[in-house]
């Protein structure tokens, strides 16, 4: 194993980490267990993964969060997004009052705590401060969000990394996916203070 | 549980208003105002003082932490507000310019109402 590789097992198990208090961070908030399914790192390129997505034609929301050098993409099927809500809200949503916030705000939020759990996890294994935006939120088919997630990050260079992460609830129904682009400069940071 | 508190939410999230607000009440508190960005926090304080302010440390698509220039600038009007930022992002370093800041506590999110309970004790008595 080289030093790269080496790095980029630090950067998956770390990543795995966040992964994991995220999973209990969305049960926490949805009143149910997510499983992980998935956690994988690539750099197979957007061109591909957007080719995969091609043939879904299902609507998605998607969450995005972003700091220099990195965006963070949460999906989930818009279909599921009223459960998802309705769980997120708990019994609030069934008493009598105003009027319940958007599905989109439930979604964003529970982006907003699912990607800082990763976030988080790689803040505190590099020992800085990791700041990232509040989500923002798009409706469309995946390999739209996909090309917005990454033009967010486009400021003059292109990602380096992409780590995929599914996660599942049986209860719900439902599946989410969280999307991580590291452009390469924040990527040979990482590792740098990963080593 | 702390003693009643006129409460104002700042945060740009419609869920987590709610949410806070139906916390904040079962607890018996008093929510005097809600606003979703700094302007509308800074006019709902000099209008109704309250006696604790729940601040979130993400309030736009641009910055990671323009929670801190509001909770800035709270405390530029009033040196003596309290504020209780509450934020997904619980990194010790976070934690640490969010103290130096001048926020009394922190509460990470999911929002566990004995996290929220003990920051109002401590915010009300600091």
């Amino acid at each position: 194993m080289n030093s790269g590789d080496a790095g980029e097992e630090s950067l998956l198990r770390v990543i795995e980490e966040g992964v994991s208090a995220s999973a209990t961070a969305l049960g926490e908030v949805s009143k149910t267990t997510w499983l992980t399914q998935t956690v994988s790192i690539n750099a197979d390129g957007v061109d591909n993964m957007r080719s995969r997505m091609a043939a879904d034609h299902e609507t998605y929301y998607g969450s995005y969060l972003s700091m220099p050098g990195a965006v963070f993409m949460l999906i989930v099927p818009a279909k599921r997004g009223a459960t998802l809500a309705r769980a997120f809200l708990g019994d609030r949503s069934k008493r009598p009052g105003g009027p319940l916030p958007p599905d989109a705000d439930c979604i964003a939020e529970i982006s907003n705590i699912v990607i800082h759990a990763i976030v988080n996890s790689l803040a505190n294994a590099c020992d800085e401060p990791f700041l990232i935006s509040a989500p923002q939120m798009l409706v469309d088919k995946k390999p739209a969000l996909l090309t917005a997630a990454v033009d967010k990050l486009n400021n003059g260079e292109n990602y380096a990394v992409m780590a995929y992460v599914h996660l599942s609830s049986e209860k719900l129904s439902s599946d989410c996916t969280v999307l991580l682009f590291l452009s390469p400069t924040f990527h040979t940071h990482l590792l740098d203070a990963l080593a | 549980m702390a003693d009643p508190q006129r409460i104002l939410i700042v945060d740009d999230n419609a869920a987590i208003r709610m949410i806070l607000t139906d916390m904040l009440e079962t607890m018996g508190h008093k929510v005097i105002g809600e606003a979703a960005d700094r302007d509308a926090a800074l006019k709902i304080y000099a209008e109704h003082k309250p006696d604790i302010v729940t601040l979130d440390l993400s309030l736009s698509a641009v910055g990671g932490a323009d929670g801190l220039a509001v909770l800035k600038a709270l405390r530029m009007a009033d040196a003596k507000a309290k504020v209780i930022v509450i934020s997904g992002n619980a990194q010790e370093k976070v934690r640490v310019m969010v103290e130096q800041a001048g926020a009394c506590c922190f509460v990470g999110k999911p929002i566990k109402e004995e996290d929220l309970n003990t920051a109002l004790a401590k915010a009300a008595q600091s």
